[in-house]
């Protein structure tokens, strides 16, 4: 109530909804953290993991709208950096478990450099001990399912079996590092496939097993051993119809990692899987089947390979309002949002970023599959 | 798209001119926007905290005014520099997205609000849609088509423009009122009937909110609350305000008056700009603007508006480039014989009298020497 007088009074005054945004050019702190939407975050440090994967600590402070930060082993966050001048958001698993963070309030992020991307390639360089980067609250459903989590002393042994593909352990880290010790009853599996001698956090997995007996390392080599196959599987459970799966990698090992364990009886509902990261962008990729997914109106439509029409003749056709003006790419009256996706401005004729940001419709035609906030 | 005749040279662009025009023009853009960056985002931040020092300096000194008269004085002038600092450098360019890319929700066009009578939204779609995509098209853009002053022989003479000069000094005085109205007198909200074919999607009711929701807020903020908040010394802050308020609009209605109207700016016919190529409409985004020559403070406190001509021609682009970037397209203007309208502070503005008061005359076609003074394209 108080707050809504204020904000009223505020934006009487000085024409900015909040005082903190009527003051925010005079502080340092990034933008979404002032403006209370996500958490402060300093660096503590940065290690180099493998030739493509690095990790980052932050230790979380301050409070997002009276929340306190707090999240589920497997979950990710947004980070917000500021490079050249522009706030860019990315989502980044969490790798550390839950008691580094109750101990000293920091979270391990482990990132993959895109080396075609605009924010990881350059992130590990370019931020410093001490800097202050956004975090939002942790999102996702990549958890521990309350199937497994049984913590009762008189139920059978669960199985539950990791499968990861290269930068896709990120979340498996986490999980292990956070549950297996918690959870005598479950036994834990990792499948970790990755290229010969870049399984990323291998040090700290293999010290896991050492210690629990409930857990089962097997770090395999995509060279040597190919994708999973029921082999994997059936080396490491004879009960695959009372098992819970988890799947976290490239694409393509997802999906065929998903039809072997479901020809394999595991039931659907016991299957989890995480799609992580943004997909990398070639120019090439063009003329390809794409989907555009209106995010406001709900409605999700699909563009042929040889449609090269505007986001805005897209809206319009498919009855979603849409502001416009000059279709001409001047005024400015149809920007909008776009919350994911890749999009070619027929204007300046590049390519926009994969991560969220503002463009204008009436110039922007979709390359890749694109949210756009319309 | 017509071959096009250039005046004041005698020599007609065709339209593979054109398209290199636009080539040429496109390229400087290019190169332009691939240097914003972090030297952009300081500057606009720099210029926001010395709008946010000057504001309330200028409040605490208005109060002040007790003490001293000159206190009162010095208010004025800085609540009047912070409120066009808020108008021009920010506002404005904000406003047409020129700071959009720092995905900075306070600097951001979708989300901006200024301290001006008009609603940003209202702004920019007079501004920016129509005013940017139809300059000086008579009877589209309503620079040229409002009706309160005749400003090209393209209108026929009235009695009421005998005196508009003394209108003209009106508008300049209420300038912000005149800006947050020029919307719904469009679309004659208020009064007579509703132009057909304005293409607009407004709605009516949404408009009458919107003006009255932003102009009391703006009347409140002035005239009541800042006032109540000096106690005692209620009149004093309160003239101090209106002082301000009226400083700001006579400056930002001379910088625009001065990017627009002085003599040798071409209008333009619908039918001519029908089906128009990019180049053609560079061509006249060059035409029908004109610049102000003058150090860099000015350029600052004009919003870069200084630089009409560029502003034109890329309204995206962060305007504190303007001044480097109009070295370049003065090359290009003259590569291609098109004429490039700029001058001083006062000489632009003398022109700028000189037009309104010549068509407050029953003058009829312009013809012969005046003709290349008030050039139709």
């Amino acid at each position: 109530m108080l707050n809504v007088l204020t904000n009223k009074l505020s934006l009487t005054l000085f024409n900015n909804d909040t005082f903190k945004a009527y003051f925010a050019p005079f502080s340092t702190k990034p933008i979404a953290v002032l403006m209370g939407e996500m958490f402060a975050a300093t660096v503590v440090t940065m290690k180099t993991e493998n030739n493509d994967m690095y990790s980052l600590t932050l230790a979380i402070s301050g409070k997002v709208n009276e929340q306190v930060f707090s999240f589920q082993p497997g979950q990710y966050i947004e980070l917000q950096v500021k490079k050249n001048g522009s706030y860019i958001k990315r989502p980044f698993t969490i790798s550390s478990s839950l008691a580094q963070f109750q101990q000293d309030k920091t979270i391990t992020l482990t990132i993959k450099k895109q080396f075609a991307g605009r924010v990881t390639p350059w992130l590990s360089s370019a931020i410093k001990k001490g800097e202050m980067l956004g975090v939002s609250p942790a999102k996702g459903d990549f958890v521990l399912s309350a199937a497994s989590n049984t913590s009762s002393k008189m139920a059978p042994k669960k199985e539950v079996i990791f499968i990861a593909g290269g930068s896709g352990i990120t979340p498996f880290h986490s999980l292990l590092l956070s549950h297996v010790a918690n959870n005598p009853t479950i036994n834990f599996t990792l499948l970790y496939f990755s290229r010969v001698n870049q399984h990323a956090l291998n040090g700290s997995l293999v010290a896991l097993e050492l210690e629990h007996s409930n857990f089962t390392l097997k770090l395999l080599q995509s060279e040597r051993d190919g994708y999973c196959s029921a082999a994997h599987i059936n080396a490491v459970t004879s009960d695959l119809q009372h098992s819970e799966a988890y799947i976290c990698g490239p694409n393509g090992m997802m999906d065929s990692t998903k039809t072997l364990l479901l020809e394999m009886g595991l039931p659907e509902s016991a299957l989890h899987l995480e799609q992580f990261g943004l997909a990398s962008f070639r120019n090439m990729e063009l003329n390809v089947v794409r989907n555009v997914s209106f995010a406001i109106t709900n409605k999700d439509i699909v563009v042929d390979e040889d449609n090269q029409q505007t986001l805005l003749m897209l809206a319009e056709d498919n009855v979603v309002p849409a502001k416009y003006g000059c279709r001409m790419g001047i005024c400015q009256e149809c920007k909008c949002k776009k919350v994911s996706g890749v999009v070619y401005n027929s204007q300046t004729k590049t390519y926009s970023d994969t991560g969220e940001e503002d463009i204008q419709a009436c110039i922007s035609v979709p390359v890749t599959d694109v949210v756009i906030n319309l | 798209m017509m071959a096009t005749l250039d005046k004041k040279f005698g020599k007609k662009l065709n339209e593979q001119q054109l398209e290199q025009l636009a080539i040429d023009l496109d390229g400087v853009k290019a190169k332009a926007m691939q240097q914003v960056g972090s030297t952009d985002e300081r500057y606009i931040k720099k210029i926001v905290r010395l709008q946010r020092t000057l504001e309330i300096a200028g409040r605490i000194c208005l109060v002040l005014g007790f003490m001293s008269l000159y206190f009162w004085g010095v208010g004025v002038l800085l609540l009047s520099a912070s409120k066009i600092l808020d108008n021009m450098e920010i506002g404005h360019n904000v406003l047409h997205g020129q700071y959009d890319w720092m995905n900075d929700p306070t600097l951001n066009s979708q989300t901006f609000e200024w301290d001006n009578a008009c609603s940003s939204e209202s702004w920019k779609r007079v501004h920016n849609y129509e005013h940017h995509t139809y300059t000086n098209i008579v009877g589209k853009d309503r620079d040229f088509g409002y009706g309160l002053l005749r400003l090209s022989d393209d209108f026929s003479w009235r009695l009421r423009n005998s005196w508009q000069f003394v209108t003209y000094l009106v508008l300049s005085t209420l300038f912000q009122w005149g800006i947050a109205f020029h919307e719904m007198a469009g679309e004659r909200v208020f009064f007579g009937k509703k132009k057909e074919g304005r293409g607009s999607h407004v709605d009516v009711e949404q408009l009458k909110k919107v003006f009255y929701s932003k102009s009391t807020r703006q009347i409140l903020k002035d005239y009541v609350i800042f006032p109540l908040l000096a106690g005692p010394f209620f009149v004093m802050v309160l003239l101090g305000n209106l002082a301000a308020n009226l400083l700001r609009n006579f400056w930002t209605s001379t910088i625009i008056f001065c990017g627009h109207f002085p003599t040798e700016v071409y209008t333009f016919t619908e039918k001519e700009c029908e089906d128009e190529s990019r180049g053609h409409w560079y061509y006249r985004q060059i035409l029908g603007s004109a610049n102000l020559t003058g150090p860099k403070w000015f350029h600052i406190l004009t919003g870069h508006l200084s630089c009409q001509v560029e502003h034109h021609l890329f309204p995206e682009v962060p305007a504190h480039r303007y001044v480097e970037m109009s070295k370049e397209v003065q090359v290009i203007a003259a590569k291609y014989g098109i004429a490039y309208n700029t001058g001083s502070f006062f000489s632009q503005y003398a022109s700028v009298v000189q037009r309104v008061i010549y068509f407050s005359f029953p003058v009829g076609k312009v013809t012969g020497k005046k003709a290349a003074l008030y050039p139709r394209f």
